[in-house]
């Protein structure tokens, strides 16, 4: 499916066949995210995570990505209907490809954002371990709490537990809407 | 002053805040709104504040937390930073699971940005 310009448009299907290629699929939600289905989706993740024989510190470090990424699609999901999906819908897959856990989400968000989000990422994406560290406990300590969550400090503590660098893409959907996906690849053996 | 105990569920951890000093938290964090969890144990302290024990302990045994709550665990912490500072003797417990890194650092970073004593205890959780 093409729009105007000539560039294939965004289609969440194809978005998601992509994302599943070759992968082994251990949990795939679609839809709006509710506290209760958030639960739901830890309860399985956690499920999922002790059936993969891990470290109980390794599942609980990979439960934490989960939990921020469904609260961040909770928390910043775009609160209208688009594409004829309903509002603050959200895709959230764990995967598993070979020694490499994968937790991937998506949303849909406004245009204008996309910017800040992107050079936000890639500014912490560039820190070294000790400056996440730093830059960690200077956010926790000086600055507060939005409505919306944890002012900030989500992607940082990502990043500093993990010691993995966030993956991001963003799809254009409409002039004033985009998609935003974040994905963070865990190995499964550190 | 009255204490507060409130029962853990799936995403908030377990309470107990006493008039003896003796305070308890316990178990999981990970409420999406954790100012809404949070704000009534803030207010309690700052209550317990104006008139406190001679010593006070926080017993902090969580398995894990999300961000926004590491934010308001700090609020609590502030407070009782507050109570240590105007004289009077308090202490923080954190406690973690053998070979989890993640929450022993979590503790450390507690413990530098705050003037309250930490202690880290290893244990079974």
């Amino acid at each position: 499916m093409f729009n105007q310009n000539g560039t294939m448009a965004f289609e969440i299907q194809t978005w998601l066949n992509e994302k599943k290629k070759d992968a082994s699929v251990i949990i795939e939600h679609e839809g709006p995210l509710t506290s209760e289905k958030i639960t739901q989706l830890i309860d399985a993740s956690e499920n999922a995570l002790i059936n993969l024989n891990l470290e109980r510190k390794l599942v609980k470090r990979f439960l934490f990505v989960i939990i921020e990424s469904l609260q961040n699609l909770y928390h910043h999901s775009y609160d209208k209907e688009v594409l004829g999906e309903a509002a603050k819908f959200g895709i959230f897959l764990l995967l598993k490809k070979g020694n490499t856990l994968s937790v991937i989400s998506g949303n849909f968000l406004e245009e204008d954002t996309v910017l800040f989000l992107k050079n936000r990422i890639k500014q912490l994406n560039a820190l070294t371990i000790e400056e996440i560290k730093d830059l960690y406990k200077i956010i926790l300590n000086e600055t507060s709490l939005s409505e919306k969550g944890g002012g900030g400090l989500g992607m940082i503590d990502i990043i500093r537990k993990t010691k993995q660098p966030i993956e991001y893409d963003f799809y254009d959907v409409t002039s004033d809407i985009a998609f935003y996906e974040f994905a963070l690849h865990l190995p499964l053996n550190k | 002053m009255k204490k507060i105990e409130i029962e853990g569920t799936a995403k908030t951890p377990y309470v107990k805040f006493e008039e003896n000093g003796q305070l308890e938290l316990k178990g999981r964090s990970i409420p999406e709104n954790s100012i809404e969890f949070y704000e009534p144990l803030v207010n309690w302290l700052e209550e317990y504040g104006a008139n406190p024990q001679e010593k006070t302990v926080l017993h902090v045994q969580l398995e894990y937390f999300n961000t926004s709550s590491s934010k308001c665990i700090l609020d609590i912490f502030k407070k009782l930073e507050a109570i240590h500072k105007a004289g009077h003797d308090v202490l923080i417990k954190w406690y973690y699971e053998e070979d989890d890194e993640d929450m022993l650092e979590a503790g450390e970073d507690y413990q530098t940005i705050i003037s309250v004593p930490v202690e880290m205890i290893e244990a079974e959780l």
